[in-house]
């Protein structure tokens, strides 16, 4: 049981994971890598470039 | 008689610089004067004909600006924009260069096509000035002709001129102002509403609009105000208005002001001496010290040294606190949840990868504040300035220095994205390929730890200098190279923008300093979560049973080499055991394509697995120092490996999208960082050895 749910969140994990990837691909840079860039425009979640 | 159709040239400039002289020159006799209609200002209109053309001059009244501070302001603007003339020829008084083109800044945000007549060019040159009109030229991106009105020299060329833009022999490039992220940003949201309602706004370019809401232009504010939906673009505009008074403390039209004469001053930095206005002398003086030849760079090397002391001295401590806190964490929840799965799940995967990573949230905290600090002083758009001389002997220019530093200060990402300032598309791959060498935000954690863990701390803000000086150094020659190699061609000029210097505000420097540091942790929360969990589940599955009369650390190391990242470590091990790492390096490095920081979660993760009993648990960097396998050489070789290997996934996505997208490029990109990153830091351990340094 414990093994199951354990798997199940990692293969959650990794959806979510490659998710983010798709989006930073798609250009929606910021949502995807998660503002890690430090200066996204917070508004429309997308990196402004600055 | 005109064989060729008719042109309209308008005439605009300061009051005294000599614009009714040239108009005089250029008309002769054929002039008249009237009124604007509606208005007791003067209109002077004359015409000649020229190369089988005839030319309509119209004298525009002389204003400094062109805001809605006068009714000849007003005139000057509209008939630019209603009237739409073939060619603005601006006059320029070349002998007081700086408070003339702040007029030019507003006419090239009307998007017009603009001639620069630098007339009174003798009585700038008796001043001792030596203005370099060709390179004036290259870097606003229009044409400039000097004159002299007075004795009617440069008359030809002014027409001759005229008429090649007219006919695009010449071409012009739309070089403006840059006002900053913050700004932009918000002239952005306002000409997003603007957009919206571009039927009712008379041919008034949306972003010139969105500016002069923002300087809060009377003119501007009664004319939306009147729209149908205009209260919507005011209320935003007060927002947007508000927004910058406090990022700034200071009225955004004071801060546009300031971006227009930094605009100026470096333009003309690069094409003359200078003195701009007397707001700006103090600055002027520093300048002069800060861009000195000679004491430029070795004045940039001591900030960034600063900077780097200033982080490790004062974060120490703190960053300390944190290992205690995430250590204690782990204790607490390894015996709260029963031994197993779910155990070994929080505490190896979530607290010590997590954990690792946010244990240097105090030391990104204080490398962002110091990085504010010059930033906001001014000082940092100097040293893109200094770097200009250097860059180019690099092939590239100051500007190509910017996406460096926006990387330095944060992120690859955005640096990639700024190189969209650059227009020349081999310059600006260039600037792509080596932005990410820089140390980003996520590669700082990695440096701290194992500086922390091999070198001595009063050695560290040394060996981070060291480090930044190397990335740029490497930044640099792979430019030159690619350069040499790869993309031949003339490098572009640009204008290097220079703000006047500023005090700045501690709440402009906690403000930054607290969204840049919330979005490390935002990451930390989020992407380096998932990642960390996905990594522990790479070594934790498949699961094996412990043979009988193994002790604990040796099956809690053999399940990790038998794990999915043991084998994959195991696979990649030869490609990795001659720059002296063994195979979980080679897994921490591969893991830290995903992002930077993960090479450090993943290091927490693998020896949060090897420890046998939570309560002796030590913090990773202790784990690090009293691992066999390490030493400072080997560490060495790893950081120059983590310094130049290929950039995150999310930003070789924005590589790929910025570079075309080009898959080719993508391709190269990969392939160039992985080699120099494994040949440099062969040479460092290989080296080191034979030099016996260590094993």
């Amino acid at each position: 049981m414990e093994k199951t749910v354990i798997i199940t969140l990692v293969l959650i994990c990794a959806a979510l994971l490659v998710r983010c990837l798709v989006k930073a691909f798609r250009g929606e840079t910021c949502s995807s890598c998660g503002g890690g860039c430090g200066l996204a425009d917070k508004k429309n979640g997308v990196c402004s470039g600055r | 008689m005109a064989a060729k159709g008719k042109l309209t040239v308008a005439l605009a400039g300061n009051p005294n610089s000599g614009k009714s002289t040239i108009f005089n020159n250029l008309t002769g006799a054929r002039q008249h004067v009237g009124n604007y209609p509606g208005v007791t200002v003067e209109k002077k209109e004359g015409s000649v004909v020229y190369k089988d053309r005839e030319i309509v001059f119209v004298d525009l009244p002389g204003t400094y600006s062109l805001s809605a501070y006068s009714e000849e302001e007003i005139v000057a603007r509209d008939f630019v924009v209603k009237e739409k003339p073939d060619v603005v020829v601006h006059i320029v008084d070349a002998s007081n260069i700086e408070r003339n083109l702040y007029l030019y800044t507003q006419l090239q945000e009307l998007g017009v096509p603009v001639v620069l007549a630098m007339n009174m060019s003798d009585v700038a040159a008796r001043k001792g000035m030596n203005i370099d009109y060709k390179e004036l030229s290259r870097l606003l991106g229009k044409p400039v002709v000097p004159t002299v009105g007075s004795r009617n020299w440069g008359t030809q060329e002014l027409l001759d001129t005229v008429i090649d833009l007219h006919e695009e022999k010449i071409k012009i490039e739309k070089i403006g102002v840059d006002y900053g992220g913050e700004i932009s940003a918000e002239i952005e949201k306002l000409a997003q509403l603007l957009r919206e309602r571009s039927g009712a706004l008379e041919g008034y370019p949306l972003e010139w609009l969105a500016v002069k809401l923002l300087e809060n232009d009377a003119w501007a504010t009664g004319f939306i105000g009147g729209l149908p939906g205009g209260g919507e673009v005011l209320w935003q505009n007060e927002k947007s208005r508000g927004h910058l008074k406090r990022h700034f403390s200071d009225d955004p039209e004071v801060v546009i002001a300031d971006r227009r004469y930094g605009f100026i001053s470096g333009a003309c930095t690069e094409a003359k001496s200078y003195s701009v206005e007397e707001r700006h002398d103090l600055s002027d003086k520093i300048d002069k010290v800060v861009l000195n030849r000679f004491l430029g760079l070795p004045i940039f090397a001591l900030v960034m040294y600063a900077i780097f002391k200033f982080t490790f001295t004062f974060s120490g401590p703190v960053v300390g606190w944190f290992e205690q806190f995430f250590g204690k964490a782990g204790e607490l929840a390894s015996n709260a949840i029963p031994e197993g799965l779910a155990n070994s799940f929080v505490v190896d995967g979530v607290i010590a990868g997590v954990g690792g990573v946010l244990g240097f949230f105090p030391l990104v905290l204080f490398m962002f504040f110091a990085i504010a600090f010059f930033e906001d002083s001014g000082y940092m758009a100097r040293a893109a300035f200094v770097m200009d001389r250097i860059m180019h002997k690099f092939g590239l220019h100051g500007k190509s220095f910017l996406p460096m530093m926006i990387s330095t200060n944060g992120c690859a990402v955005p640096g990639i994205m700024a190189t969209r300032t650059l227009d020349n598309k081999k310059d600006r791959l260039i600037t792509m390929m080596v932005t990410p060498f820089m140390i980003c935000g996520a590669k700082l954690p990695i440096f701290a730890l194992f500086i922390g863990a091999f070198f001595a701390p009063e050695q560290g803000a040394n060996i981070m200098f060291l480090m930044y000086a190397l990335s740029v150094a490497i930044a640099l020659g792979s430019a030159l190279v690619l350069k040499k190699a790869v993309f031949k061609g003339e490098t572009s000029h640009f204008v290097m923008e220079l703000p006047p210097y500023r005090v700045p505000t501690i709440q402009g420097l906690l403000l930054k300093m607290w969204e840049r540091g919330w979005l490390y942790i935002k990451k930390a929360g989020t992407i380096i979560l998932l990642i960390s969990i996905i990594i522990w589940a790479g070594f934790t599955f498949p699961q094996m049973e412990p043979k009988e009369g193994v002790n604990e650390e040796t099956a809690a190391s053999a399940q990790m080499e038998q794990s999915f990242a043991g084998r994959i470590g195991k696979f990649v091990e030869p490609a990795v055991r001659p720059l002296g790492m063994d195979w979980r390096g080679g897994v921490a490095l591969m893991a830290g394509v995903a992002a930077k920081e993960v090479v450090v979660s993943t290091m927490g993760t693998m020896y949060s697995l090897g420890e046998v009993d939570p309560e002796e648990a030590e913090p990773l960097k202790e784990a690090l120092q009293n691992d066999p396998s390490w030493s400072p050489l080997k560490a060495s070789a790893f950081l120059m490996f983590c310094l130049i290997y290929l950039p995150c996934f999310v930003a070789m996505a924005v590589f790929y999208r910025e570079s075309g997208p080009s898959m080719k490029w993508t391709l190269f990109l990969i392939f160039w960082t992985t080699v120099m990153a494994w040949a440099a830091s062969f040479l460092v351990y290989q080296g080191g050895r034979l030099l016996g340094i260590g094993g």
